[in-house]
């Protein structure tokens, strides 16, 4: 029937993807124009191809919106929370898969409706507790937030792993004389690599591009990530597209590239994680 | 491990130890977990219901029961009438288009096309990027001398050239085409996982039976993707609800609360204007949309999705 | 003191099932222990239950001198080598032996002079750094035999080891792990399901059945003074010959056919006394039903049909059916249905025909019999009888 065949069908198929997928990057070609003209190009011709390339805009925005201060905090803000939600979630998921019971149980119903309980409603009374406590524009503050929130999902998808690694792992390792703890990190948690994979690089992406919360709990302080800064960006150069754009441009770097390493683990993180 | 049932206590006299010790993970390590999560989902979140009914300003450590008033003043203010409006709309129309694109996208994409892996990345990528940068790229192509103008221009459609977000007609819908452009690429790789799962014998053995092209998707296809479409419907429900981001980044919510959705109102009332009250309020309603909409359609699904 | 001391051991599920009963045994310092059964019996439960990885309902449990009940697995000083290895995927071969090390708090150069020797002893020396995946069936095991020597422990604890080689090199194995054992004379407890490796490997054999004991001795003690008809037809292979027989005045009635005693196997079976005239089961080992030709003429004949024969130098099987009701116990069906479907069809088969298929054991170089009726000759010297509905031995 050859349903498989590359026939010509197949070839024109291919070929119109491709022009659509090229359309759906139309927007990233401005983005890359407008960020290299110079001010005056920018604001009087905005859609022609530069004329002139001026790579300052770069170091004008990297300078006045405190990129690089703001990259530091994202990485500290994601690097601490992903750090968290593996360290906690997975010793959490360990216990509850291992120990059958009705504790076992019902903690996990806790964590897995934790999963589906819209975040929102608790944010304003999470916000007031956290002001009161002298936690808002924190690094300590948002990140447990972050914790909070992401933790359900890192415990679901531990102990699913967990209950299906054999147990024989751990049987030897104890009969060899290691203690749980030992057993836990020299043993398990290196069997858990694919999970430990899927939440680190769901969760991190989710946390390093979030602006809703992070707009919350650190606007105006000196500890506002990424999204937030570009946000203050614009709002002072509001209409200086060059330079807005460019300063896009730097916050979207890290993922890109990211993106264009880890493309594969991060679909199958995707796709993998939200299947369970 | 069980805990032991105590074994025969033996009388014998020294050169014995008898060491109890514990076995397995200890409680304790559930610990951190069940307290944070405790902690910042469910009592912030009962929290957050119990403030929905106050007229909690924030600031004092009082907050007076006011029962159902705030609701009163939500329905009754049409900004935030227009917020729930627009909520629904947005979100409904983001649901269809994404998921019916993504799921076209993941059908053309499945099978012999050379250039799989490059498209994929290619209608991916919106996805990984932060929604605040998405949102700037299309404030740009909307503004009035921006790139949809200008196409517009070109071909001779002068006249439907506008302030695209701007525009009280247009504003929210400015905010689907973002939304469904950044998106799309997340239902088509859910639905590409999908359809790896139906082993393409099935496909051919209909074929072979001689089912044309469209009874094949019915027939097969379709119902061996329910749970792909489960997922991805329910979590693109979810979002669409809840979206902040590219509404706030886009248009702010204007022009005068034209495209104003329930997350952002939340965020002017709580933050902008300080009803902490009110804007928990808001909160509530929000929250209960989600859960009734997310889990009815989760229920709805599952349920299909055991039929076929 | 290394020896292991089982008391009164229960073992019992929270669904009420009983795996461990009344388990009593008194294992020495040095010795190797088989516990050999079908699947169920309880075998593998006590060896856990030595582990620490059951918990114990009932009894108590020794070690040397201490009472191990309740004491973790990490404190017991044992080590085990498991069916599946459980060998460390992520570790090289040297980390996965020098983990349990590691855990005790060795130092490195400690550590390492011991493993590499370990590791020398067992001919792993050129595979230290590979990882499991890696090696071969023969090598993983090798490397789990590793990780439970290098301890140098009080006991050793085998469950099935061997199950996963192909049969040579399972019988290569065999022996590398007796040598070893007489080397370290370390306590050791080996789990099997076959109990030619019991046979060939222990000191001393513990036969169970349903988490019940049912015979322990050297391996000569179990297969010439079988306790019950279970082990009778458990050890052994080929299989123990039963037949379901009449004691009459001085002789075994096996369907129509009367073998005579002697005085003397009746004088040194005074339990048979009892069992004038009644039905009890006959066992006879196919070595003990002779060549006519060959035999002593005082021995009684039995006549039989020949249907095949199996040559397997240096001997020949001869299977002939007997006109004799055949011996069908619940023991039985069950050892036939851990065989296979079909041999508890067969079973089946010969309780309503009513004959046995009897297997005699000759010497390949002796004559082989025809098809059609053959009289053996049978050594009713060495005629077993037990109860049948206890199933105990007569003695």
């Amino acid at each position: 029937m050859g349903l498989s065949r590359y026939t010509r069908r197949t070839f024109f198929r291919e070929l119109t993807l491709l022009v659509i997928a090229a359309i759906w990057w139309v927007p990233f070609y401005f983005l890359v124009i407008v960020s290299l003209k110079p001010d005056l190009e920018a604001l009087q011709s905005p859609l022609s191809f530069p004329q002139e390339v001026d790579l300052g805009n770069f170091s004008t925005a990297w300078h006045d919106a405190a990129l690089g201060r703001s990259l530091v905090n994202s990485l500290v803000i994601t690097g601490g929370s992903v750090l968290a939600l593996i360290a906690i979630g997975s010793i959490c998921a360990y216990t509850i898969a291992r120990r059958p019971g009705r504790m076992s149980t019902a903690l996990y119903l806790l964590f897995v409706l934790g999963i589906i309980l819209p975040f929102q409603l608790g944010l304003v009374p999470t916000y007031a507790v956290m002001r009161h406590l002298g936690l808002v524009g924190s690094y300590l503050g948002i990140i447990l937030l972050y914790t909070g929130i992401w933790m359900p999902f890192s415990v679901f998808l531990y102990t699913g792993f967990v209950r299906a690694l054999p147990k024989e792992y751990e049987e030897a390792s104890v009969v060899d004389g290691a203690s749980t703890m030992r057993t836990f990190r020299r043993v398990v948690f290196p069997l858990l690599r694919p999970v430990t994979g899927t939440v680190a690089i769901f969760t991190g992406l989710i946390i390093w591009n979030d602006f809703f919360l992070s707009l919350i709990f650190l606007n105006g302080t000196d500890k506002t990530p990424l999204p937030v800064a570009v946000y203050t960006f614009v709002g002072a150069f509001a209409s200086r597209w060059n330079l807005i754009f460019a300063a896009v441009i730097v916050s979207l770097a890290p993922v890109l590239i990211f993106f264009l390493v880890a493309q594969r683990q991060l679909i199958r993180g995707f796709t993998g994680g939200i299947k369970t | 491990m069980s805990t032991t049932a105590p074994g025969l206590s033996s009388t014998r006299e020294t050169g014995r130890r008898r060491v109890r010790s514990s076995r397995g993970a200890p409680w304790l390590w559930v610990v951190p977990a069940v307290a944070v999560v405790l902690a910042l989902r469910y009592a912030a979140t009962a929290a957050g219901a119990w403030y929905a009914f106050t007229d909690w300003d924030g600031i004092s450590p009082h907050a007076n029961f006011i029962g159902l008033d705030n609701f009163r003043k939500i329905f009754n203010d049409p900004a935030s009438r227009g917020a729930l409006e627009h909520t629904l709309e947005l979100a409904f129309s983001f649901v269809i288009v994404s998921n019916v694109l993504g799921l076209a996208l993941a059908l053309a994409l499945n099978r012999t096309v050379r250039t799989r892996g490059l498209l994929r990345a290619l209608f991916f990528a919106p996805v990984v990027m932060s929604s605040l940068a998405v949102s700037y790229i299309w404030q740009f192509i909307f503004s009035f001398s921006g790139p949809l103008n200008g196409g517009l221009g070109r071909i001779g459609l002068d006249s439907l050239k506008r302030g695209w977000t701007g525009d009280p007609n247009w504003a929210l819908w400015t905010i689907f085409v973002v939304l469904v452009w950044q998106f799309v690429g997340l239902s088509m790789v859910m639905y590409l996982a999908g359809l790896q799962g139906i082993p393409e014998e099935l496909d051919e053995a209909s074929a072979v039976d001689g089912a044309s092209t469209f009874r094949r998707f019915r027939k097969i296809t379709l119902p061996l993707l329910a749970p792909a479409i489960t997922v991805s419907v329910t979590l693109s429900t979810i979002y669409g609800l809840g979206v902040f981001d590219q509404v706030f980044a886009l248009t702010g919510g204007g022009p005068v609360d034209a495209s104003e959705t329930l997350a952002t109102q939340i965020y002017k009332q709580t933050f902008a204007f300080g009803r902490f009250g009110y804007g928990t309020a808001l909160s509530l309603i929000l929250t209960v949309l989600i859960t009734i909409l997310a889990v009815g359609q989760l229920a709805i699904l599952r349920a299909r999705e055991s039929r076929l | 003191m290394a020896s292991v001391t089982f008391s009164d051991v229960q073992k019992t599920y929270p669904d009420g099932t009983r795996a461990v009963i009344d388990l009593n045994l008194e294992i020495d310092d040095g010795e190797f222990v088989v516990f050999v059964g079908p699947s169920g019996c309880g075998k593998t439960t006590s060896l856990r239950m030595v582990a620490g990885l059951e918990d114990i309902t009932g009894g108590e449990l020794r070690i040397g001198d201490d009472v191990v009940n309740d004491l973790a697995p990490q404190q017991r000083d044992i080590a085990m080598v498991f069916q599946n290895y459980a060998l460390y995927p992520h570790m090289s071969v040297f980390d996965n032996i020098a983990y349990p090390l590691e855990s005790q708090g060795m130092k490195k150069p400690d550590i390492k002079d011991r493993v590499s020797r370990t590791a020398e002893m067992l001919g792993l020396t050129e595979h230290l750094k590979r990882r499991p995946r890696n090696l071969s069936g023969g090598q993983r095991q090798r490397v789990a035999m590793g990780r439970a020597i290098v301890r140098q422990p009080q006991v050793f604890l085998m469950d099935e080891p061997l199950s996963n080689l192909d049969a040579k090199l399972r019988v290569q194995m065999r022996a590398e792990i007796t040598r070893l054992q007489e080397q370290l004379g370390v306590t050791t407890i080996f789990v099997t399901h076959d109990q030619v490796e019991a046979m060939t490997m222990g000191d001393r054999i513990v036969v169970m059945r349903k988490g019940v004991l049912q015979q322990q001795g050297p391996p000569e003690l179990l297969y010439d003074r079988p306790a019950n008809l279970f082990v009778a037809e458990f050890i052994g292979s080929p299989a123990m010959n039963l037949f379901r027989g009449r004691l009459d005045d001085g002789a075994i009635v096996l369907g129509d056919q009367r073998l005579p005693l002697p005085q003397r196997v009746l004088d040194e079976r005074s339990g048979l006394a009892a069992y004038r005239g009644r039905e009890l089961a006959v066992g006879i080992r196919p070595e003990h039903l002779v060549a006519s030709a060959t035999a002593n003429g005082d021995l009684p004949r039995l006549a039989a049909d020949v249907r095949f024969t199996e040559l397997l130098p240096p001997e020949r099987l001869v299977y002939a059916t007997v006109q004799a009701p055949p011996v069908v116990t619940d023991d039985l069906l069950e050892i036939a249905k851990d065989v296979d479907a079909a041999a508890v069809e067969r079973l089946e088969e010969l309780e309503e025909e009513q004959f046995v298929l009897a297997c005699a054991r000759f010497d390949s170089s002796e004559v082989t019999p025809d098809r059609g009726t053959y009289e053996f000759a049978v050594r009713v010297d060495r005629v077993h009888f037990f109860d049948l509905s206890t199933g105990a031995a007569v003695r």
